[in-house]
């Protein structure tokens, strides 16, 4: 157990000397295609957008987690999705598709700081879709834990 | 009572059982829920990612890095950092499959996989030229670890249907708990269900029960004769029924609501009856409540008054407590009870009227009889021929049973008064029994019957009782006997027989040896007007009346008789008394001991009777007996004489105009005269009881029934001289009447004594001292006042006055020495204040009585 904790705190540290490489400034974090619509985010697009965060425990992390990034909602508000679904594919091209109809007020969020640092690909990040698993027991389910992509890249519009 | 206490303990035992059941069953229910509902929320909620995807995905993103590996070969930046990404997926793939819960078998493997791949991060990082130049150090690493993907993956198959099987079987023990839960949960449905559903049935038959006996109990309401109101207890009318609108004459409507009070009570009584209610309220108890019934006055609708019955019974329904009253209308039983008493008082009244009618008649009848009689006795006095002493007998004979019938109806009047005029005295039973079978043997010897007497235990004892009642009883069985058995032998057998206490039994058996009663007759011949032999009829006739008068003079006397008869075997009659034996002195012989008439010393009489006829034959009697007689022809006139002359006795008529026999005897012994101390003798047919107590009461010392003979007149006088000799005041007195008689003012033994030892000189010397001592004394003794000294007094002068026979003075003086001694001074002074007017008394009649002795010395 000791020895986990340990470890954890070694990956945290690896971790954060990784920042620098894994976000670097002005490269696109996340294209949204809706149709032939193409819209690309930075980091800093994205901080620009009003951020929501929450706490809350992972069936992927040890203990409570801060999280911190844009609701799901206010990034399709933005593009004026306000129904129907979207595809979210990861760096590995793992993909799964929501319905619009999960981006809620109080739903999940594209997450860009666990605990407030930023997260590196090689500690699941840039980016990671994280809904508030504690909030609401709907949350956690198979189907939600699917949905919950982590290294994301990618939201297609259908 | 037991079983009832059993049949409650059983029920509270069972109703406990099941709260108890219940109780456990809801427990073990709420846990089963609880730990189902957990369960389930455990369920509702998935603990990991998808492990089977997460370990086959980390084999592929292995292959994929070793694939990226070998492009980077190549040299280019592009595939450089398409290892560096690769790399990256890699290692969070690796993290997240270290952070699959559970497979503890596997985290030796990821710990591996992970330290190999933290060592190659440093590699990873470095630029590109230096990353190029070190590809083959990072292929051999990934190499050392190029089966761990593939194994971590096989072995998440193995733990993942471990994991599956275990949650599966979770599911189907959360199913069984349900299915138990289910089962408990129903079986408790069913057996509420069917408690409930028989509990239903059970109130179903209950209220069916109660609805029919709620009819039947309206109906019988309705039904009822009497009317039944119920009544709250603030006095509200809740219930009427038809009866009871009949009755009061209001309907049930207009009834219901109103106070009972007000509408049925009438108003003087409503005060009454609105107090009861209050105290009922404040107590709770009732007075009229109860089974008992009582009687009441009610009022109708128009105010008329009349008179019920009431029973009135609580009931407590449901918390307030309601009178059901009962009322019956009994004007009707009011006016029957009513009308039968009248007609009973009517009927006392008229027999009353007839027994005073039957008195007055008989009364009446005997007068001019006793006229008839005694003229017809007077002829008889031996000198007439043979036809006329015929002529005579015959007369004497019918006269005797003429008035034979009369005593028949005088006795029976007598026999009908009340046990308290009982005339109760000492008797010789022997005596009377001899008298009797001596004045019956005239009879007897013409019937050709003999008499005969037994006696046993008799001798001459003196028994308490009414001679007369004894006589008529005994005459009666006797003439009965005679009648009925002609050349019979008659017995008379008088016993005595002591019994444990102090009363005796004197038993009279008249038996014969006649032709019997048979056993049908015996039964009613003590009824009255039975006459048995039409040969009794024929020749001797009679009222029937004999043994019915013996049936209630026994009676009268607390005993019994009995007839005991066969037909031709002969007849006993028996007759048992209880009697009381007494003392020799209280006794004085009944007038008929002797039956044969003794010539007495002659007397000085007065006759007193409005009836000349009856004057003159007084008169007549008296003198063939040998006394002087002198004739008052009123009350008036008996006293005059009376005033001025000395008589030895006075034969006295009640009845007379002017002032009657009663009136003149009070006269003439408080006159002070000189007959103050003579008897004086009722004579008279008035033969009811209460009458003879009057005479008593007014000074008289004897009775004689008319009509008169010379025998019972010579009886009458010869007991008159006797009694006073005895001592004893009266002759035919009631013992019982003794002491409310005066003491008479001398002793008439001590005085001839006094007169035979002193002489008649002597005698007159010492009187003389003595009233000279006396009338000496006198004023000392009637200024003391200090008790000690009227005693002192009393008691010298009470010595001198026994010594010469003054018997009332000496009495007076000694009941003052009496009250002296208790102390009751103020008793006697009122004592001392007759004395003179006693001595005054005393001293003349002495001087009277030294006057005659001188006089008859003289003659």
């Amino acid at each position: 157990m000791k020895f986990q904790t340990i470890s954890n705190t070694i990956y945290a540290l690896v971790g954060g000397m990784a920042i620098a490489t894994a976000a670097n400034a002005g490269e696109i974090l996340l294209d949204v295609s809706i149709g032939d619509q193409k819209h690309k985010y930075t980091l800093e697009d994205l901080q620009a957008l009003p951020s929501t965060d929450f706490v809350t425990s992972t069936i992927w992390t040890e203990g409570p987690q801060v999280f911190e990034g844009v609701l799901l909602k206010e990034l399709l508000d933005k593009l004026d999705v306000t129904e129907g679904e979207i595809e979210a594919t990861a760096i590995n091209d793992y993909s799964v598709t929501l319905p619009v109809s999960d981006a809620t007020a109080d739903g999940p969020i594209v997450a860009y700081l666990a605990n407030g640092s930023l997260m590196s690909r090689r500690g699941k990040g840039p980016l990671w879709i994280v809904y508030p698993y504690d909030s609401n027991p709907m949350y956690k389910t198979e189907t939600i834990y699917s949905r919950s992509i982590w290294q994301l890249d990618r939201i297609a519009v259908k | 009572m037991a079983n009832r206490t059993l049949h409650r303990l059983q029920r509270l035992w069972v109703r406990r059982t099941l709260a108890l059941a219940l109780f456990a069953g809801l427990a073990v229910a709420g846990y089963l829920a609880f730990s189902v509902w957990d369960r389930v929320g455990a369920l509702g909620s998935a603990h990991q990612d998808h492990a089977e995807w997460v370990y086959s995905q980390l084999e592929t993103d292995f292959l994929k890095l070793e694939r990226a590996l070998d492009d980077a070969r190549s040299g280019t930046a592009v595939e450089l950092t398409n290892l560096r990404k690769r790399f990256d997926i890699f290692y969070s793939r690796t993290q997240v499959a270290a952070r699959v819960q559970g497979v503890s078998e596997l985290s030796a493997e990821t710990e591996r996989l992970r330290r190999v791949l933290d060592a190659q991060i440093a590699i990873i990082d470095s630029p590109d030229a230096q990353l190029f130049s070190r590809l083959s150090e990072l292929q051999f690493a990934l190499q050392t670890i190029e089966r761990l993907p593939r194994q971590i993956g096989l072995a998440s198959i193995s733990f993942a249907a471990a994991a599956s099987e275990a949650e599966r079987e979770q599911i189907v023990q959360l199913i069984e708990m349900l299915l138990l839960l289910a089962l408990i949960v129903i079986s408790a449905l069913i057996a509420m269900t069917i408690r409930l559903s028989r509990q239903a049935l059970v109130l179903n038959r209950t209220s069916r029960a109660a609805e029919e006996n709620h009819l039947r109990l309206a109906t019988t309401l309705r039904a009822s004769l009497d009317a039944v109101v119920v009544v709250s207890d603030g006095g509200e009318i809740l219930d009427f029924n038809g009866s009871a609108e009949t009755i009061f004459g209001i309907t049930r409507n207009t009834a219901l609501g109103k106070n009972f009070i007000d509408l049925l009570i009438p108003p003087k009584s409503g005060t009454q009856q609105s107090l009861n209610l209050e105290t009922f309220r404040e107590i709770g108890r009732g007075r009229v409540t109860g089974t008992s019934r009582h009687e009441f006055e009610m009022t109708n609708d128009e105010g008329h008054i009349f008179p019920v019955e009431i029973s009135v019974s609580l009931t407590r329904s449901d918390d307030a407590p309601v009178f059901v009253t009962y009322i019956r209308d009994i004007t009707d039983e009011r006016e029957k009870e009513e009308e039968i008493i009248r007609a009973r008082d009517d009927a006392l009244v008229a027999y009353r009227e007839k027994s005073r009618f039957f008195a007055m008649m008989s009364h009446e009848m005997r007068t001019p009889l006793n006229g008839v009689l005694s003229a017809i006795h007077l002829l008889n006095d031996g000198r007439l021929d043979g036809e006329q002493q015929r002529f005579i007998d015959a007369a004497l004979t019918s006269g005797d049973i003429l008035l034979g019938h009369i005593d028949d109806v005088l006795a029976i009047e007598r026999s009908e008064a009340d046990t308290s005029d009982l005339e109760l005295q000492a008797c010789n039973i022997s005596a009377l029994a001899i008298g009797i079978l001596e004045t019956m043997k005239p009879l007897a010897k013409m019937s050709g019957t003999r008499l005969h007497l037994k006696q046993s235990g008799v001798n001459d004892r003196l028994i308490l009782t009414d001679p007369r009642a004894i006589q008529q009883i005994l005459v009666n069985l006797v003439s009965n006997a005679i009648k009925f058995g002609p050349d019979d032998d008659i017995t008379l057998n008088v016993s005595y027989q002591e019994s444990s206490n102090e009363d005796a039994i004197l038993q009279l058996q008249v038996s014969d040896n006649g032709p019997g009663i048979s056993q049908s007759d015996i039964q009613r011949i003590f009824e009255d007007y039975v006459s048995l032999d039409s040969r009794y009829e024929r020749h001797t006739g009679g009222t029937g009346l004999g043994l019915g008068i013996v049936r209630r003079l026994v009676l009268r006397l607390g005993g019994d008789v009995t007839c005991h008869s066969e037909p031709s075997q002969g007849t006993r009659f028996v007759v048992r008394l209880p009697v009381t034996t007494i003392v020799p002195e209280k006794a004085h012989t009944p007038a008929l001991r002797d039956p044969n008439p003794r010539q007495l010393t002659p007397m000085k009489l007065l006759a007193v009777d409005d009836n000349e006829i009856n004057r003159d034959l007084i008169k007549a009697m008296l003198q063939r007996l040998g006394h002087t007689v002198t004739l008052a022809s009123g009350g008036q006139e008996a006293i005059t004489v009376a005033t001025n002359n000395r008589f030895d006795a006075i034969l006295m008529d009640i009845s007379m105009p002017g002032v009657n026999g009663l009136q003149a005897t009070k006269a003439i012994l408080a006159g002070g005269g000189p007959n103050a101390e003579t008897p004086i003798m009722a004579v008279t047919a008035h033969a009811l009881p209460k009458e003879r107590e009057e005479f008593a009461a007014a000074g008289m010392r004897g009775f004689l029934q008319k009509p008169l003979n010379t025998k019972k007149l010579n009886n009458a006088l010869e007991a008159l001289v006797l009694a006073t000799h005895d001592g004893a005041p009266h002759i035919d007195q009631p013992i019982a009447k003794d002491s409310k008689a005066p003491v008479p003012l001398l002793n008439e033994n001590q005085v001839s004594e006094l007169f035979e030892v002193l002489g008649h000189a002597t005698l007159t010397d010492r009187i003389a001292t003595l009233a000279a001592r006396i009338e000496g004394a006198l004023p000392e003794l009637m200024k003391t006042h200090e008790t000690g000294t009227l005693q002192a007094k009393a008691h010298d002068m009470a010595g001198v006055s026994a010594m010469f026979g003054a018997v009332r003075l000496h009495r007076q003086l000694r009941d003052i020495e009496t009250d002296c001694k208790n102390g009751d001074i103020s008793r006697a002074l009122e004592r001392v204040k007759d004395i003179p007017n006693i001595w005054n008394n005393t001293h003349s009649a002495w001087h009277s009585r030294l006057a005659d002795n001188r006089a008859d010395t003289a003659s």
